[in-house]
């Protein structure tokens, strides 16, 4: 919950972090434009946002699935869960190995 | 009996997700938060094993361990290129040297 509550306070703040990475050494890493890709779907650019960081929509919909799963019993969540687990991990790490290539 | 959840699934999804999105920053931050994520896995499968039918998250617990064993990879690994980044431009004070600047540049935001 506090973490959930940092990143929008980070999001809401214009608050957005730097890459150290990226300005000093070049390196991307697999979080690259997540930040921005949040503030286009906030502004409603979803086109925008899925090309910037095309995983933020499964990331988004796992962690708002997993609050309203905390908080109402769902069903089946397990399996949504699960799915939206791997289909977020598959595409940020197929993200990021396209943008290094 | 009714079925009870495991506490620290959903935490630990988050943190272990949180982890992959955090590499850049030399791979500490992503360390220490898939770490606590699989320190909190473990932790469920503890209570799990005391009890197997009391529980009804059992899978999304092993797949966060998956998760978190994967964050814990990637943030050993950009540790370690970090690392190997500092050495190229020559140790530690070179790198801290080009943070400031870059801290000047943004007016020192946080």
């Amino acid at each position: 919950m506090k973490t959930h509550l940092a990143l929008l306070f980070l999001v809401a703040g214009d608050f957005m972090l730097p890459c150290m990475s990226k300005q000093i050494f070049g390196i991307e890493c697999p979080g690259c434009g997540i930040q921005r890709s949040i503030m286009m779907l906030i502004q409603g650019e979803f086109a925008a946002a899925f090309k910037m960081y095309p995983a933020v929509y499964p990331i988004t919909t796992l962690f708002g699935f997993l609050v309203v799963d905390y908080f109402f019993r769902i069903r089946r969540s397990n399996i949504i869960s699960i799915f939206l687990m791997v289909t977020s991990v598959i595409m940020i790490l197929t993200n990021y190995i396209f943008k290094l290539l | 009996m009714e079925q009870q959840k495991l506490p620290n699934v959903t935490i630990a999804i988050i943190l272990a997700i949180l982890s992959y999105l955090c590499c850049c920053i030399g791979g500490v931050p992503g360390l220490i938060l898939a770490g606590i994520a699989f320190f909190l896995v473990r932790k469920d499968e503890n209570l799990y094993r005391e009890n197997p039918e009391g529980y009804s998250n059992y899978g999304p617990l092993k797949t966060a361990k998956i998760l978190a064993i994967i964050g814990l990879v990637l943030s050993i690994i950009f540790l370690v290129i970090m690392i190997y980044n500092i050495q190229k431009i020559g140790g530690w004070d070179a790198y801290w040297e080009q943070v400031q600047e870059l801290k000047e540049q943004w007016g020192i935001e946080e």
